[in-house]
């Protein structure tokens, strides 16, 4: 496993390299710069702009002057924010994100295994059919159609919680909500269809014939193996909600990362979109390794050669 | 099993370190949160609630371009001049002025009791430094070009100078400010009213080459002149701002607290003002404007600016690869005709707008005080289905026929998109012309609009300062911000001749011819003129909507 | 009785049948069934799975025939008609610009549709062939692959589709593109881990035994059995293909205005969900159907395929 672990780690170096490449590449591909305004500048001024932020030199030396400064830590100041560089933003509003993200995994997590499983268990029921229509309502509205109707009725008509912003707890009941329900519905669906098949395996039927009471047989032989396709979600999951959802923050005015990255790419402000992509990468990778060690916990028969 | 629980251990501990993340970060924002709760509550401070609309980019004079950023300068500098809510300079840091030489030299007095909140004197070193900072080559300030009506401004900041001693503005003691220009400029006392044209505490800048960063972190180090102080800056969530203790004409300001929230969901911002935790909001969504339109918080602030339709006269063919029939007058007269206007303002925009027949709006004084450039102007076409087919007939499409497929191109928004569908149907009812939407994303528009990539393309410009110069210099033929590639040498010629006249009267009679030659020829077609719509809670008085578009609290106050 | 496998081979102690009884002996006593054939035998029996069917075949009829016979354009704009409630004229109501809410949603689930199954399709076949290949072949193989399946996770895809679109231009082949580029990697994740899990088990010991080859292994054994998720996920991503096309139409790579989707006319609605609630309720009413349809079916087909649950 340690040998394994540290090949990943290497094999994660390889990749993030050619996500930088890639990115870099087509961020400056697209037409437009970080000083294209509807009002534009005056040619001596684009100059004076274009040298200090080096954008007058050929393509493959700002790509190396861009990696010799990442490598060292560097990820460079904003276009847009020029008294801010990426690291700050990085540092201020990822917290933001992943307490955020930490809720809404929670919530998706416990309520989605739990309702899953149970759906699984009571196939053909009320429970089942009630909780399949929940999980295609939750789907078919997405979280921007969610959200508003959410901050009217807690909000506006009841006056119960914010509508908007962030300092309290009770700023992180809604957009938590409203980040969680899609993947609690993505969570339960596939934990019982996962669990239907395993349910019907013969250990599982041996297990139940033997007289082991279903809960028992539930959590023991079932939850292990069916969770298998939920951990694939899962972490992946993570490494988005965790890195913020530009929708939700954008409607409840969230200071967190998720909004950079939409909006780094609206004003071609290169260094933000390559930082928070490249945290992004990371982030996810790591995800991903997690959930390969996950998977050999979860069934001891898998193997990595 | 061994390892199962292995890894449930690990969870646990991953989410009591989680959970000790979630403990530490509420601690840390409620101790900020407890104070704007609401306005009056505790210690009856009078906070007013504002909603900014998006984060600022900078909060730098000299680097500072939009109107966010300039709303919130707005009210913690003061320049020389400082603008009313008509838009006029009033005296600020500058107590009185001589204008000499046919107005090529301006001589500032300043007051003797200005000071930075740290207690300093401002001087007028320290506009001169300002300035002086501003037009070098390393700030790349992008509104630079607003100092280039100053001797040799221009020049030092292209680098063609590179001692700042030549430039045209110096202090000649600490409070006579003497500043030369290159040409008259008859607004330039509006011009210093303008953040590019502030003062900066050159003590803090000295010790703090690196200024304004750092301000988020230590809002001391953000010093400044004018009626508020900076105490909060919290990015893309709010920033907080405190009555300035220091502030020579306190006693105007009544407010203790400013908080300026940056919503950008206009939806969101509506809902935090029926749920009371706003007190004004900008930017109306149109699908709610009806709600509010009888009730006393409805405002439509006015604001100087124009939707119009660019149109691209200066390719010999269409997108499609056409012949361009929009190189015709006749064409594009028809075009301008045959739009109904007040079915976009008052059944799809509905927020008070007017519909446009000239491209200056109203709001800017002519010659004779009291009397307005675009009454006096008048309207120089009305919609005429009737003669505009006859027109377009005349060109040679009559009912449409043979009329190429145009292609209307707009940036990426709700607005937009429904202004150009409206359009679409009314040219294809009334005239038989086809158009395609094209919907860009807002950088990759600019640069199509840029390179002639379109036939029509929605535009919409809002005046610098209060003059018609800053609609009208648009469109002479070497103008950067002349996307049509329509050139008429009467036109340049009128410019250049108002620009360099002294007589306010001739020089506004110029500007009306040359906006009888661009409505002759109609490069441009004119929509409507834009509006302000406003929430303001009833007990908010006394603020001031200026025209460019922002507002000023500085003698606001609550009245519960 | 001991019967020694010597004597068995004594060709002396067989008798051949005589021919008259042969033919009876090789008859088949149950009727021969194929493998799809016994999948849609299954398919039928299961109620729910043909509801979901008929459902699905009168949303295509709604949105195939739906256009021809409605006496509205959907790009009608009626501005003495702007934004009215469902009444007998128009029955999902007007919008913004007077234009017929019933019909414009007829249109948009055309292209719905069409987004919908192309990204079934993708998921199908990128994601399951390239998740299946990755996870059986396991070891370095499989690192490399999902390591080009997390690159291509992390590049920002709206850098792409600006791209697309600068390059392309509008229309409904570029969303397609476009979803086809990255649509199809959460569905290799998946299949990959569940073929990771799967082939350990004793039914592909015993089928590598036999002989089988690769191909007949992932085909045949692999993946039917890997499809309880993949169904799942295929059907569960239907609304979230739609609200994907109606964000690219949105920005520009898409169908251009007037021409609405589903998602479009939704996203559009929500700004009046107070003043004019019918704008999103009717296109997001119609998604979710779409998605209930493809959840049935999916179901269906999911119960169908399990060789366990063959009766």
């Amino acid at each position: 496993m340690g040998r394994f672990i540290v090949r990943r780690l290497a094999l994660m170096v390889i990749a993030l390299w050619v996500v930088v490449t890639v990115t870099f590449f087509l961020a400056h591909m697209i037409p437009g710069g970080p000083f294209d305004r509807e009002k534009p500048v005056p040619e001596a001024i684009k100059k004076n702009l274009e040298e200090k932020y080096h954008l007058n030199e050929p393509m493959w030396k700002q790509y190396l002057l861009y990696l010799n400064d990442i490598i060292h830590g560097d990820l460079g100041p904003s276009f847009k924010y020029p008294d801010r560089t990426v690291n700050d933003i990085i540092k201020e509003s990822f917290p933001v994100s992943a307490q955020l993200g930490f809720w809404a995994v929670l919530m998706a997590t416990f309520v989605g295994i739990s309702l899953g499983s149970v759906s699984a268990l009571h196939q053909g029921e009320l429970i089942d059919s009630f909780s399949m229509f929940f999980a295609i309502l939750f789907i078919s509205l997405p979280s921007f159609v969610i959200a508003p109707i959410f901050q009217y009725i807690f909000g506006v008509k009841l006056h119960w919680l914010p509508v908007a912003n962030w300092g309290s707890w009770k700023h992180m009941i809604l957009p938590a909500l409203s980040l969680a329900l899609g993947p609690t519905a993505v969570i339960a669906r596939l934990t019982r269809a996962s669990m239907l098949e395993v349910l019907s395996n013969d250990y599982v039927k041996a297990a139940r014939a033997r007289g082991l009471s279903g809960l028992r047989v539930l959590i023991v032989y079932a939850l292990k193996n069916a969770l298998i396709p939920v951990v694939t979600y899962l972490f992946p999951l993570i490494a988005a909600i965790f890195t913020g959802s530009f929708v939700v923050e954008k409607i409840f005015n969230i200071p967190g990362l998720g909004r950079y990255y939409v909006t780094s790419i609206y004003n071609r402000d290169y260094t933000v979109i390559l930082g928070v992509t490249v945290f992004y990468a990371a982030f996810l990778i790591l995800m991903n390794l997690l959930a390969d060690i996950t998977y050999a916990l979860l069934d001891p028969r898998i193997r990595y050669e | 099993m061994k390892k199962f629980r292995v890894f449930l251990t690990l969870l646990l501990v991953f989410g009591l370190i989680f959970g000790m993340f979630v403990g530490c970060g509420e601690q840390k924002q409620e101790q900020g949160q407890g104070q704007e709760q609401g306005q009056g509550q505790e210690q009856s401070e009078m906070v007013l609630r504002y909603n900014l609309g998006t984060e600022p980019e900078t909060l730098d004079p000299a680097k500072a371009t939009g109107v966010p950023e300039m709303t919130v300068m707005l009210h913690t500098f003061d320049g020389l001049t400082r603008l009313d809510k008509d838009g006029k300079p009033q005296p600020a840091v500058a107590e009185s002025w001589e204008v000499k030489n046919d107005g090529k030299l301006y001589i500032f007095h300043l007051r003797k009791d200005v000071k930075w909140s740290d207690g300093q004197p401002v001087t007028a070193h320290d506009f001169e430094f300002a300035w002086k900072r501003a037009l070098s080559p390393e700030i790349a300030s992008e509104y630079a070009y607003q100092l280039y009506y100053i001797k040799n401004g221009e020049k030092y900041n292209t680098g063609e100078i590179t001692d700042p001693n030549e430039v045209g503005v110096k202090a000649i003691d600490d409070y006579t400010l003497q500043v030369e220009l290159e040409q008259p400029a008859p607004y330039f006392l509006s011009l210093v009213a303008f953040p590019t044209l502030y003062p900066l505490p050159e003590h803090v800048l000295k010790a703090n080459p690196d200024w304004p960063k750092g301000i988020d972190k230590d809002p001391n180090l953000y010093v400044t002149n004018g009626p508020f102080v900076l105490a909060e800056w919290s990015h893309h969530d709010k920033l907080v701002l405190k009555k300035n203790p220091n502030y020579f004409d306190k006693d105007k300001v009544k407010l203790d607290k400013l908080v300026f929230y940056m919503v950008e969901d206009a939806n969101t911002a509506v809902q935090m003002f029926e749920n009371e935790e706003v007190d004004m909001i900008d930017n109306i969504p149109t699908a709610q404007i009806d709600q509010w339109k009888d009730k006393p918080e409805f405002h439509i602030d006015p604001i100087l600016g124009t939707y119009y339709i660019l149109v691209n006269v200066g390719s010999d063919k269409t997108m499609g690869g056409e012949k361009n029939p929009l190189q015709d007058v006749r064409v594009r007269k028809a075009i301008a005709m045959a739009i109904n206007r007040s079915v976009i303002t008052d059944k799809i925009l509905k927020a008070g707008q007017q519909p446009a027949y000239a491209f200056v709006p109203p709001g800017i004084p002519d010659a004779e005080p009291g009397k307005d450039f675009r009454q006096v102007g008048g309207n120089y076409f009305s919609e005429d289905l009737q003669k505009a087919k006859e027109l377009l007939a005349e060109a040679g499409y009559p009912d449409g026929k043979g009329f190429p497929k145009l292609i209307y191109l707009y940036n990426t928004s709700e607005g937009h998109k429904k202004i150009g569908e409206a359009i679409q149907s009314m040219l294809k009812e009334n005239l038989g012309i086809e158009m395609e939407l094209q919907n860009q994303e807002w950088k990759v528009y600019l640069q199509s609009r840029n390179e002639g990539q379109f036939d029509l393309a929605r535009a919409g410009w809002l005046g610098d300062y209060v003059d018609p110069m800053t609609f009208l210099d648009m469109f002479v033929s070497t103008s950067g911000n002349n996307d049509t590639g329509w050139a008429n040498p009467q036109y340049d010629d009128l410019i250049e001749k108002a620009k360099y006249e002294t007589d306010n009267a001739k020089r506004v009679q110029y500007m009306h011819e040359a906006e009888d030659i661009l409505m002759q020829d109609m490069p441009i077609i004119p929509l409507y003129f834009y509006t302000n719509p406003r929430l303001v809670k009833t007990y908010v008085k006394n603020y001031a909507a200026i025209s460019l578009g922002w507002v000023d609290f500085k003698e606001a106050y609550i009245q519960k | 009785m001991d019967i020694k496998v010597e004597e068995l081979k004594d060709k002396s102690l067989w008798e051949p049948i005589p021919e008259e009884e042969k033919m009876g002996a090789e008859e088949l006593t149950a009727p021969q069934v194929t493998f799809w054939g016994d999948v849609w035998r299954r398919f039928r029996k299961n109620r729910l799975a043909v509801l979901g069917l008929v459902l699905l075949v009168i949303i295509l009829l709604f949105a195939l025939v739906g256009p021809l016979v409605s006496p509205y354009p959907y790009d009608k704009q009626d501005y003495d008609a702007i934004l009215q409630a469902p009444n007998l004229a128009h029955p999902f109501g007007t919008d913004y610009v007077g234009r017929d809410l019933f019909t414009r949603v007829m249109y948009g689930a055309r292209i719905s549709l069409a987004v919908g199954f192309l990204a079934a399709m993708v998921q199908l076949v990128i994601g399951v062939l390239y998740g299946g290949i990755s996870g059986f072949m396991g070891g370095k193989v499989d690192e490399i692959m999902m390591r080009i399946v997390d690159i291509m996770y992390a590049i920002p895809i709206l850098l792409i589709v600006i791209l697309l679109m600068v390059v392309l231009g509008p229309g409904l082949v570029n969303i397609f593109l476009a979803l086809g580029f990255f649509y199809w990697l959460g569905m290799a994740r998946i299949v990959r881990s569940q073929i990771l899990t799967l082939k350990e088990e004793e039914f592909v010991l015993a089928a590598r035994v036999l002989g089988a080859s690769t191909k007949r292994l992932l085909l045949r054994h692999l993946i039917p059995n890997a499809m309880g998720p993949v169904i799942v996920t295929v059907t569960l991503n239907i609304p979230n293909a739609i609200f994907t096309e109606a964000f690219l139409s949105y920005i520009g790579l898409g169908v251009s205005a007037p021409m609405a989707s589903l998602g479009s006319l939704a996203s559009d609605g929500v700004e009046y969900i107070r003043t004019a609630p019918w704008l999103m309720l009717f296109p997001a009413l119609a998604i979710a159907l779409i998605a209930l349809a493809f959840n049935f079916v999916g179901d269906g087909l999911r119960d169908s395929l399990d060789p366990r649950l063959r009766r």
